[in-house]
């Protein structure tokens, strides 16, 4: 165990007595090895400190929004009682739309790029900030997710633009692409999102992912092919099955 | 531990937020009907029962506690009647209060913070989220450089040691530049 894993080992209390007691009596003799203790229970006390604050708003706002759902849940049995007589033929009438337009899906050209999109596309949700539907909304960052959960694509692109002209983040530009392709920039985000695939982000298979889609709406469909093997390559989870699918779509549509 | 109990303690090592929400919907009106046996606002309990519920789910993830002889109810219990002590122990019928219960067992509230840091916690939310990221993983959760390649994408050992250096610096220069401003 080195000296970091030793120190990381002692602060969550994950090591042997003995060695405790041995790493007591080396940092009465080594300052500096009693120095960089001090110095990771700072940090880990800080960090613990900012996601308690980052928790307590998590639970605020479900409590917030349990409240309000119990107060329109009433409201909606009323309404939903009141229009009964008017849904029935409305109802029929989605059935029998619903039933020709899956028809319609299925008997078009499974190879038709723009189909294969339509059919793998889903909106990445935010997986980055916790929300809380305060008005205090504490940074353009933060204001940009809560554009970006309301749907509101084409706000959110400006929001995360301007968050990312002070601040460099990888994660958030992959953001800032999704909301791009929600408002129908396909066109912009696919160079950010390549540029993804060279930064350090977790969103690196995402990133592979939605280039893959676009490349696939643009009917370049090698460019596609190239980028799901890279996603594959990676060997993550993230839409792995969907991946190897769409690649044998791809293949078939070639041959 | 009934099973679906010890896979909400797996969650919460994981550090699965979405644990959190469960085990808070779980046990909180149990705990506020409880916890109304000492007359307290309502508010001030479910305000307990959301720090007592975060300090919960902060242990597994840091200490990795793992239960042996009590139930996460009797854990989650023992932190909530030790916070309201703490904070109330002025209302709460004190001889009662012991005589219910068996405070000592359970972790006390966590201490003050230093200015130090809490300048670190200021500061941590307006580095990168990939920054955040990678020094919660090591400082927080306690991953190793090599549990957190394997649990990243990030290429190799020294990648991940060389951005946790990068971010450690940031972070410390922003404390710096502020003292300055202040």
């Amino acid at each position: 165990m080195n000296r970091e894993e030793l120190i990381q080992a002692y602060v969550h209390g994950t090591l042997k007595d003995a060695d405790v007691a041995d790493l007591k009596r080396q940092m009465e003799l080594d300052k500096s090895l009693l120095a960089d203790m001090r110095e990771y229970e700072n940090i880990q006390k800080a960090i613990r400190e900012a996601d308690r604050q980052m928790l307590k708003k998590r639970l605020q706002a479900a409590e917030d929004l349990g409240e309000e759902q119990s107060t329109a849940g009433s409201e909606q049995t009323t309404a939903i009682k009141q229009l009964r007589p008017y849904l029935l033929p409305l109802a029929a009438a989605c059935i029998i739309g619903i039933v020709l337009m899956s028809k319609n899906f299925y008997f078009s050209s499974p190879n038709d790029s723009s189909v294969l999109y339509d059919q793998y596309y889903t909106t990445y949700p935010n997986t980055l900030l916790p929300v809380t539907r305060s008005n205090d909304v504490e940074s353009k960052n933060m204001e940009a997710f809560v554009a970006y959960e309301a749907n509101e694509f084409e706000k959110a692109a400006g929001l995360f633009k301007e968050y990312l002209n002070l601040e460099e983040d990888p994660d958030v530009e992959f953001y800032y692409a999704m909301s791009l392709i929600n408002s129908g920039n396909e066109d912009k985000a696919l160079p950010l999102l390549n540029e993804l695939h060279e930064a350090t982000t977790v969103y690196l298979p995402q990133a592979y992912w939605y280039a893959a889609l676009i490349e696939l709406k643009n009917e370049k469909t090698k460019n596609a092919q190239a980028l799901i093997d890279s996603l594959l390559h990676l060997d993550v989870e993230f839409k792995y099955k969907e991946a190897v699918q769409l690649k044998k779509d791809l293949n078939e549509a070639n041959r | 531990m009934i099973n679906k109990e010890q896979l909400l303690v797996d969650r919460m090592h994981r550090d699965d937020v979405t644990a959190l929400d469960e085990v808070y919907r779980t046990y909180r009106d149990g705990f506020i009907n409880y916890a109304l046996r000492y007359e307290l606002d309502y508010s001030d309990i479910e305000d307990v029962y959301q720090d007592c519920i975060i300090a919960v789910y902060q242990s597994f993830v840091i200490k990795k506690i793992v239960l042996k002889s009590s139930s996460l109810k009797t854990y989650i219990y023992g932190i909530g009647k030790n916070m309201i002590y703490t904070r109330f122990s002025k209302k709460v019928h004190t001889v009662d209060f012991v005589n219910d219960i068996m405070y000592n067992d359970y972790p006390a509230p966590q201490e003050e913070l230093t200015l130090e840091q809490q300048l670190l916690a200021k500061h941590f939310n307006t580095i990168s989220s990939s920054c955040q990221e990678i020094l919660k993983l090591f400082y927080y959760r306690g991953l190793s450089v090599k549990e957190i390649v394997n649990a990243t994408n990030y290429k190799d050992e020294n990648t991940v040691k060389s951005h946790k250096s990068r971010c450690l610096k940031g972070l410390k220069q922003k404390i710096a530049t502020n003292s300055l401003n202040e």
